[in-house]
């Protein structure tokens, strides 16, 4: 081979078609070709050098010029141009260091003397042959050495190194990560991490350097970052797939296999054979530290809000910047002065500027954001374009809210259908057809601007902006791009994220050639790949779906890719279900109304005034109504009445305006004006003139009733809970009276009692009850259950008793009107008779609300035995058995009480007596709240015995027993007793009285 | 189904701040999510009337609420209770994000053929009333009183803040423009005429191209919420004596509601005491007891049964 020389074009176009046999990627499209693909040995390409170098150094370093070479070389065919390229890259792959400069060290191993006009030869040939080979190119920083490099993906002095390092990387953050972190990103982590871990790796080191950029701005092809992701995309899945990383070794079989994966684009690697041993899956952890931290800088943007209030917004996202130059400043202040934002300087990646978002108020030429040290100097600014003078405008796609930047020479939208546009307000915009207005004025938070909302129903048209040139106003092109692209179809939300309510649909345009396309389908949550399939789209003037169901099928975020040779689409959604509201799962669900009106907050209703002017004058507001929520009003006066229908508005509020309502009704001197939500109660808001009342022993006095009203009072007994409430009608004077006494007629019992009206919703006045203790309803007779449940009450019994006789009549109470009777109970002036305990009563209702929770219980038999007990009259038994058994009720209440024991007797019954001998024994049977055993001597000691001793009989003795007994045991003798309960309660009362 | 799509993209799109409550969306983005689930091979054209009708549907079934600005949300979730008598059959109506909690409180599983329909074991009603208003839901009955049901009237109270744009100073897409409601001999829909700055009276009914209502109050112009802007309409019927005619079978109690704008309570009474006529869009069937009450109705609104 050291024979050939340049000059003679057949040598070397001869010499390329040897080396071009051995490319493998010579086939590829142009621009995807890697030179590194050239199987050739060693040897032979050292070879090469060898022989281009003897070729070169004729020429001599100092003539050594594009022009010179390409005079000397052949004119016309460029096959010296592929020589030197591929020379060059053979010298990147094996050869070059961090010891020496890449060009030097070219010059010195084709044997000539480096000079600054060689290098810029070299440059010079190696542009054009790359062009001319059609290989990849590296963007930015130092291209040709990068591209160069690019080539082969890692030199061959590096791969043992490397390896080591993506292992060491994959270890501390797992092959996902990778896999899914940014190129740009991963080149920055790579070099972070080596020169922590590993500074004496110099040459690898140089290498990492090469693909990170020194200055935020500066473009560089990320080269480890794209290898680094390339080879966590196969690792994971060779995984996914079992196949054993033994298969990479083989390159036919590698080519095919990495032919099936979506790698990044500049993704190519020589030699994978220290790979394979980090790519054979064990068991490590899954990334066990997490995200990879991005320390570059994120632009400021201007958005739309669409997804709620509609602002025009600056929105900084959230980054952790970083530059070396910061390390100084560790531990101090720093401030964003824009938005008021404030932190302190961190070390490298703890150092974190949450996202700020500031609403737009008034426009500027130029929004700039800037990040202050502690002396006032700039660390960082963020800069952005605002809106130009001569064409003042605000353009957002109106379903991303993302603000569509106008080229002021030619200004043009593209890419969307639908969009906002604000300007200010005295704008007047005119549209070519096509272009069809959907929302005239959308309100904008810039001062004295406005948007419209309009869509394109055409494939172009323009938007056309008045200026001061009649003739010639500013046009704003609009077109939508006219090589269809796939979409995804889907029922979605609205809003700037893909946010599918069912799995969605990938569509294919129609096409008039067959296309193959990889789709690799991601669980992002899971961070699992779930398939790779091969599709084929025929022929076809009509779109192409795949449904994705047959691969996603549960809620979740994903990750869809469609991709070939040629095209590349990727979709990151989410799936979400139903909604669906849980218990736990909300805050707040709707609650009662807030009503204010024009002072404030109105904590009581209705809100009541003398005047008619205030009432007029009347402005209330309600809030947390639904959304949109319909409200029925009910304008009322002596005479007349009016419905009307009002909305809330999108926030749930609703402002009621009286005046706005004053003629729908003809004059009066008395108006209220109620509200209804659909299905609920009726509740008064205003009112003039109340009205009041007093109770009496047996009547009512009511001032301020009207005149051609018709009023009634509904008096509902609390001992006849399911009875209709009784009706009394009030009968009012022709001419006005001060006041009107109503006597209440009404049979025994426990009143509340409400004032109805024909004009008005109810007014409730509160609770009333004349009878005595133990006059019971007629309705008693027939009903034994009704008769316990009224002693409950009567009796001021236990709530446990009275929850119990509730259930046994079976009383299907309405918990609104409870609640009602409660309130009133509480706010209004009541009329009890002494016997008659207010808080009894209370604790009762709110036992209907609340029932009690069952109690854990144990009975005793109590057993009395009296000694030498004479009594003449059998009739005297029971009334002294009724004696004990109250005394012993309250006597054992008064010493548990004291003991800090309270209402712990839960029942006692009436179990057995006898006269033997004269002695007479009782037995009763006592349900208490578990007791422990000092609890219980408390009741069997001395206490007791004291209250006994008070009730004994003059000349005799007596003993106290008692006995704990299970529950299996006394179950039939309490079914035995309940039965006759009844019974025993009529003649404990008979005897009661016969006692006292 | 799109009624059901409705559903559920309404009852999907929570408000930020209290996901318990439904946001509103407007016409077009309703339309425009309903577009971009459909198969791009499908023909759009007649769509956004479809949607449109669908709208109406769901309104008059009680299912969604209608407020300015083009603006539709869920309704506040409810079980309706035909018959007093009957606690068995509840059909759940409005937001379906509350679907579960109803049977949470009720107990009971969801209906396999009728995801809508609870199966309850026979329970008192008004404890009923009271487990489902613990967790936001109402409770329904049949109400047939027209008593309630508002008169036709001219807005006053809706007039609060002015609309931010002179609909004359727009210029609208050729084909559009702003109409008025001028009473005649049309039919209800034909009576939006096309209308111009000039000939613009005090008080007077328009609607812009993009679907808005609005009334013209010198010197300003209002929009009025769809249910205030169709009691206008029927008030100026009225007072012009223009009433609108609708197709009344009493012997066979079929209405025929084809191409007429009822305001959304008189809207749900009638679906509310109807069943709906398998053949023919918008015609209801009404029972003999309930035909009295169709006549009623309609005579409240001042329109002539034909």
């Amino acid at each position: 081979m050291t024979s050939f020389n340049f000059s003679i074009s057949e040598h070397t176009e001869e010499l390329w078609q040897q080396i071009s046999s051995h490319w493998t990627h010579r086939d590829r499209p142009a621009g995807s070709r890697f030179l590194g693909s050239v199987r050739l040995p060693k040897k032979d390409t050292d070879r090469i050098r060898n022989s281009l170098g003897s070729n070169l150094r004729r020429l001599g370093s100092n003539n050594l010029t594009y022009d010179s070479l390409r005079e000397r070389f052949n004119k016309s065919h460029q096959d010296w141009l592929k020589l030197l390229t591929f020379t060059a890259s053979e010298y990147a792959y094996y050869d070059s260091s961090s010891d020496e400069k890449f060009w030097q060290g070219f010059c010195r191993i084709l044997k000539l003397s480096h000079s600054q006009k060689v290098e810029n030869a070299f440059r010079h040939i190696i542009d054009k042959g790359i062009d001319n080979l059609g290989l990849v190119r590296a963007k930015g920083g130092h291209k040709y050495v990068s591209t160069l490099w690019l080539q082969s993906g890692i030199p061959s002095s590096n791969l043992k190194h490397f390896s080591l390092l993506v292992q060491e990387v994959s270890d501390e953050y797992g092959w996902w990560e990778l896999a899914h972190t940014r190129s740009h990103e991963l080149s920055q982590e790579l070099l972070d991490f080596c020169q922590e871990k590993h500074p004496q790796w110099r040459t690898l080191i140089h290498f990492l350097k090469s693909s990170c950029s020194e200055k935020e701005e500066d473009e560089v092809e990320p080269i480890s970052g794209q290898l680094v992701q390339g080879i966590a995309t196969v690792a994971q899945e060779l995984e996914r797939q079992g196949i054993s990383p033994e298969k990479l070794k083989d390159e036919n079989q590698r080519e095919q296999l990495l032919g099936n994966y979506d790698l990044p684009k500049n993704f190519f690697l020589r030699n994978w054979d220290s790979l394979i041993q980090v790519l054979t899956p064990k068991e490590r952890p899954k990334g066990s530290s997490g995200k990879i931290i991005s320390r570059r800088q994120k632009p400021l943007s201007l958005v739309l809000d669409v997804a709620d209030s509609l602002y025009i917004q600056l929105v900084l996202p959230e980054q952790s910047p970083w530059k070396k130059e910061w390390k100084y400043l560790g531990g101090t202040y720093c401030q964003i002065p824009e938005v008021s934002w404030q932190g302190e300087i961190l070390t490298s990646g703890e150092f974190i500027i949450p996202e700020q978002v500031v609403h737009v108020r008034s426009v500027a030429e130029l929004w700039t954001w800037q990040l202050l040290d502690h002396q006032g100097k700039c660390l960082i600014d963020w800069k952005l374009e605002g809106v130009a003078s001569d064409l003042p405008c605000l353009i957002f796609d109106a379903w991303s809210g993302d603000r569509l930047p106008l080229n002021m020479a030619s200004p043009i939208i593209r890419g969307t259908e639908e969009i906002i546009c604000f300007t200010p307000k005295e704008i007047q915009l005119d549209l070519s057809n096509g272009i069809e207005i959907l929302d005239s004025c959308v309100p904008s938070s810039i001062r004295g601007w406005q948007g419209k909302r309009f869509r394109l129903n055409a494939s172009k048209s323009a938007i056309i902006f008045p200026s001061n040139d009649k003739h010639n106003p500013q046009l704003i092109h609009w077109q939508i791009s006219s090589n269809k692209q796939p979409i995804l179809t889907g029922l979605k939300l609205n809003g700037n994220k893909s946010i599918y309510l069912e799995t969605p649909t990938f569509w294919y345009p129609p096409t008039n050639q067959e296309t193959c396309f990889k789709i690799s389908l991601e669980n992002l949550i899971r961070q699992q790949s779930i398939d790779i399939i091969t599709k084929k789209f025929l022929p076809s003037d009509k779109w192409q779906s795949i449904p994705l169901e047959q691969w996603i099928t549960e809620p979740g975020a994903y990750e869809v890719r469609f991709y070939n040779q040629e095209h590349r689409w990727s979709y990151i959604f989410e799936i979400k279900s139903a909604y669906q509201l849980f218990k736990t799962s909300v805050e707040r669900l709707p609650a009662t109304p807030q009503h204010s009106n024009i002072q404030g907050r109105v904590d009581k209703l209705p809100i009541q005034y003398k005047s008619l002017d205030k009432f007029w004058a009347e402005e209330v507001k309600i809030e947390e109504l639904w959304t949109l929520e319909e409200v029925t009003l009910l304008l009322s006066n002596r005479h007349d009445k009016r419905f009307s229908i009002v909305r809330a508005d999108s926030s749930g509020h609703l402002n009621i305006s009286l005046a706005a309502l004053y003629d729908l009704l003809p004059q009066s001197d008395w108006y209220a004006l109620d509200y209804q939500r659909l299905g609920l109660e009726w509740q008064r808001l205003v009112e003039t003139k109340p009205i009041s009342w007093t109770w009496e022993n047996q009547a009512i006095s009511i001032s301020g009733l009207q005149l051609n009203c018709q009023y009634s009072l509904s008096c509902w007994n609390f001992l006849l809970p399911q009875r209709e409430p009784v009706d009394i009608e009030i009968l009012l004077a022709e001419q006005p009276e001060e006041s009107i006494s109503v006597p209440l007629k009404l049979p025994a019992g426990i009143y509340h009692i409400q004032l109805l009206s024909s004009e008005s919703s109810p007014q409730n006045f509160g609770w009333w009850c004349s009878s005595n203790q133990y006059e019971l309803p007629d309705e008693t007779k027939e009903n034994e259950y009704l008769e316990i449940y009224c002693y409950t009450i009567l009796d001021n019994e236990p709530i446990r008793d009275f929850w119990e006789a509730i259930n046994c009549l079976n009383y299907d109470y309405d918990c609104q009107w409870i609640e009602t009777v409660i309130s009133s109970l509480q706010t209004n002036p009541y009329y009890f008779p002494k016997w008659l305990n207010f808080r009894a009563i209370l604790e009762k209702l709110q036992a209907l609300l609340e029932p009690p929770s069952p109690l854990i219980s144990q009975w005793y038999k109590l057993e009395l035995c009296f000694y030498k007990f004479s009594l003449t009259k059998n009739r005297f038994i029971d009334s002294f058995y009724s004696l004990v058994s109250r005394r012993l009720a309250s006597s054992t209440k008064r010493t548990l009480k004291n003991g800090g024991l309270k209402n712990l007797i839960l029942n006692q019954m009436y179990l057995d007596s006898s006269l033997k001998n004269g002695n007479y024994h009782f037995s009763f049977l006592i349900e208490l709240k578990n007791l422990n055993n000092r609890e219980l001597d408390l009741l069997k000691l001395n206490n007791l015995r004291f209250v006994l001793n008070s009730i004994k009989h003059k000349d005799c003795d007596f003993e106290i027993k008692f006995i704990a007994i299970k529950t299996e045991q006394i179950h039939k003798t309490i079914q035995n007793i309940k039965a006759r309960k009844n019974k025993i309660i009529k003649l404990t009362k008979k005897s009661y009285k016969n006692v006292n | 189904m799109l009624t059901e799509k409705i559903t559920l993209l309404l009852s999907s799109h929570r408000h930020p701040s209290n996901p318990a409550m439904p946001l509103a969306l407007t016409r077009y983005q309703i339309v425009s999510l309903l577009r971009s689930s459909l198969s791009p091979n499908e023909e759009q054209q007649d769509f956004e009337a479809k949607v449109l009708d669908a709208l109406h549907e769901l309104q008059a079934q009680g299912e969604i609420l209608a407020g300015t600005r083009n603006c539709y949300c869920m309704a506040p979730p409810s079980l309706v209770l035909a018959e007093q008598e009957n606690l068995t059959g509840l059909l759940f109506r409005g937001d379906r994000a509350y679907l579960h909690l109803a049977h949470q409180a009720l107990h009971t599983q969801q209906n396999s053929h009728n995801p809508l329909q609870l199966d309850v074991e026979v329970q008192h009603l008004h404890r009923m009333k009271e487990c489902l208003s613990k967790v936001g839901i109402r409770l329904l009955t049949v109400d047939d009183s027209v008593e309630r049901l508002p008169s036709p009237r001219k807005p006053k109270s809706e007039l609060r803040s002015p609309w931010s744009a002179d609909p004359f100073s727009i210029n609208w897409e050729k084909g559009k423009s702003v109409r008025r409601y001028i009473p005649g001999d049309a039919v209800q829909k034909d009576r939006w005429q096309e209308c111009h700055h000039k000939s613009l009276k005090n008080q007077d009914l328009l609607k812009i191209p993009t679907g808005e209502y609005l009334w013209f109050e010198e010197p300003h112009f209002y929009e009025l919420e769809p249910d205030v802007a169709i009691l206008a309409m029927f008030e100026r019927d009225k007072e012009t004596g223009f009433p609108i005619k609708i197709p009344w079978d009493k012997a066979q109690g079929k209405l025929n509601l084809q191409g007429i704008i009822l305001q959304s309570a008189y809207a749900r009474w009638l679906w509310a005491l109807s069943k709906p006529d398998s053949d023919h869009y918008r015609t209801r069937y009404f029972q003999p007891a309930n035909r009295h009450l169709v006549e009623a109705a309609f005579n409240r609104l001042g329109c002539v049964l034909v």
